[in-house]
């Protein structure tokens, strides 16, 4: 927690703490509010849910309907080894969780920046004690608007391609929250880390849809790259993510089966949890120094 | 309109990072696109798609199909801020719109002037992403003189397509107040239901109905068969090209009624009851216009510089 008031110190009583973890909940909850207020505003959410992950995910799945064959296994020299055979559940299980995941880089890395541009950074920036809970109330109402949309998601899915699950429900279910809470580490990361610069939002459409859907094989085995190009894929915490998860919904296997995989992942995403917070109050000390806090 | 165009290059450079992005954005979506078919299909080759249009190279199946859609300009995820549409949901979110409607020139020609810039960016892209395939990736187009002449047929249809839509666009975002409304409407349906990078008779109704009647779909086909020699949702290329010309020439026609100007008050047509939002826009600042000429030309210079 931290208080965007350069004098705030650290609670010595155990009272003092209770106080302000109740403020800082507080200031989620109105942050939280806030941002629901603005999302309901725009109408379109509700055309997003219906079609948009049908969008994201139907033209790869026509290519490869196009490639394959419907109903044929994938029995290229990439996929040796691999078990998948079932191109439709490779494809569909990490675009799901792509598309998911744009959202949370949309709404909590796009956080800063929105606001920048329409001019209300510094009002959220003082309605608040904690500036750290304009992540945490953002947080709170994208998890609604996520549920609806993951639940919206996989009915489609189910209903259009019906892919052969075969789910180990407990790795499948830790797998997931895992996920979630490492695309919002590397939101509150990038959205604290780009504070000064003025089209971040173009720096993070880099990250999150270039660099990661690539070098993370969302949509093909990273196999396919050079050696040197995999290492730097297997340092991405997706490539790993998309991996159990393929394994814990499409082959039933558990968490041991890429057990390094996880424990990197895990260790991953509390690093950017931690760099998030840490450099939001840097960075926002330094751009209010330099005067460059409402910039865009 | 020079000048609008000349103040939306000023904007773009203004923002250095999406600049580069603009350039070479189209490289990064078509990357995963070409490794996941690499990977399908094994390599370069496939039977699969032989069987099905005649072709046996996926790369130059994909690739002449993504440069016809990247002429389009609608098809890039990444692109999400780079259209005319945006341009002006930027202005509304940025505060500036009414300054910019307020400049005495019709409010087409702003529109038009936008997406000049967006009809070079998008031309730069489809260039680029061609030769690139040609000189480094020894992709194998039929390169006749008729072919190329089609070719260049396809591209300009598409290039008029990509202004329309954006004119429309544009119009969906003033009257919803909504930049995403666009994206929904146009831009991702275009982009999935156009076969840019699959065989469109895989797919199922009513998507394959969809892409029938997509001029998109036409426009991409044109272009692959031009230079293949195949075309795949027609008899022959020249049909395709006609169909999407038709198609064009449609939405045109639908563009021009949304920002028409020239009935009395600025009132004349009312088509499409969602249009009457920017109607009602356009009158009252026709009337703004008409009383403040002076304040919109210092306005316009301010603008300029």
């Amino acid at each position: 927690m931290q208080a965007h008031s350069s004098s705030y110190k650290l609670p010595e009583t155990a009272s003092a703490w209770l106080r302000d973890a109740i403020t800082y909940w507080l200031d989620s909850l109105t942050i939280a509010k806030y941002s629901i207020f603005i999302f309901s505003r725009y109408r379109s959410w509700l055309l997003n849910l219906m079609i948009g992950p049908f969008l994201m995910i139907a033209p790869f799945v026509f290519l490869g309907d196009t490639l394959v064959g419907e109903g044929k296994p994938l029995t290229g020299s990439y996929f040796t080894g691999t078990e998948f055979t079932d191109y439709i559940g490779f494809l569909v299980v990490p675009l799901i969780a792509v598309n998911l995941s744009n959202t949370v880089f949309t709404w909590i890395g796009g956080l800063i920046r929105q606001e920048q541009l329409m001019g209300t950074f510094e009002r959220a920036l003082v309605t608040t004690q904690f500036t750290s809970t304009m992540f945490i109330g953002k947080t709170i109402a994208h998890l609604l608007y996520l549920a609806i949309f993951a639940v919206s998601t996989v009915a489609l899915v189910f209903l259009w391609v019906s892919p052969e699950f075969d789910v180990n429900l407990t790795a499948a279910v830790i797998v997931i929250i895992l996920h979630v809470l490492c695309v919002y580490g590397m939101a509150f990361a990038m959205s604290s880390l780009l504070i000064r610069v003025t089209d971040s939002w173009t720096v993070q459409t880099v990250m999150t849809r270039a660099v990661l859907s690539i070098l993370a094989g969302a949509t093909f085995p990273i196999v396919i790259f050079p050696g040197w190009l995999q290492a730097i894929a297997k340092a991405i915490p997706f490539t790993w993510i998309f991996e159990l998860e393929r394994q814990t919904l499409l082959q039933g296997n558990g968490i041991d089966a890429e057990l390094g995989g996880f424990i990197y992942v895990v260790l991953a995403t509390i690093f950017m949890w931690i760099f998030g917070f840490v450099m939001l109050r840097v960075e926002l000390a330094n751009a209010k120094r330099r005067g460059s806090l409402g910039n865009f | 309109m020079a000048q609008i165009s000349r103040n939306q290059l000023s904007l773009s450079l203004r923002y250095q990072n999406r600049f580069r992005m603009e350039l070479i954005s189209h490289v990064f979506i078509l990357i995963p696109i070409i490794l996941a078919a690499w990977a399908f299909s094994d390599g370069r080759g496939s039977e699969r798609l032989e069987q099905l249009t005649g072709l046996s190279d996926q790369f130059t199946f994909i690739i002449l199909g993504f440069v016809a859609f990247t002429a389009l300009g609608i098809g890039n995820m990444m692109l999400q801020e780079s259209h005319i549409a945006f341009a002006i949901s930027y202005e509304m979110m940025t505060g500036t719109l009414e300054r910019m409607f307020l400049m005495p020139v019709r409010r087409i020609t702003i529109l038009l002037g936008i997406g000049n810039y967006y009809i070079a960016l998008f031309t730069f892209q489809a260039l680029t992403l061609f030769l690139g395939a040609w000189l480094i990736f020894g992709f194998e187009p039929e390169l006749t003189t008729r072919g190329l002449l089609f070719a260049l047929w396809a591209v300009l249809v598409l290039v008029v397509t990509n202004v329309t839509l954006g004119i429309i666009g544009a119009a969906l975002t003033l009257a919803f107040k909504d930049n995403q409304m666009y994206m929904l409407v146009i831009h991702r349906p275009a982009a999935l239901v156009s076969g840019a990078y699959f065989f469109i008779d895989l797919m199922p109704q009513p998507m394959k109905f969809l892409a029938y009647i997509n001029p998109v779909s036409y426009a991409v086909d044109a272009f692959r068969g031009a230079l293949t020699g195949t075309p795949l949702l027609t008899d022959s290329t020249l049909i395709a090209l006609l169909a999407a010309s038709a198609y064009t020439v449609a939405l045109c026609l639908l563009a021009g009624l949304v920002y028409r100007l020239d009935g009395p008050n600025g009132t004349r047509g009312k088509p499409i009851p969602f249009l009457v939002a920017i109607m009602d826009i356009q009158r009252t600042n026709r009337i703004r216009c008409r009383q403040s000429r002076s304040l919109a030309v210092s306005i316009r210079i301010t603008l300029v510089r």
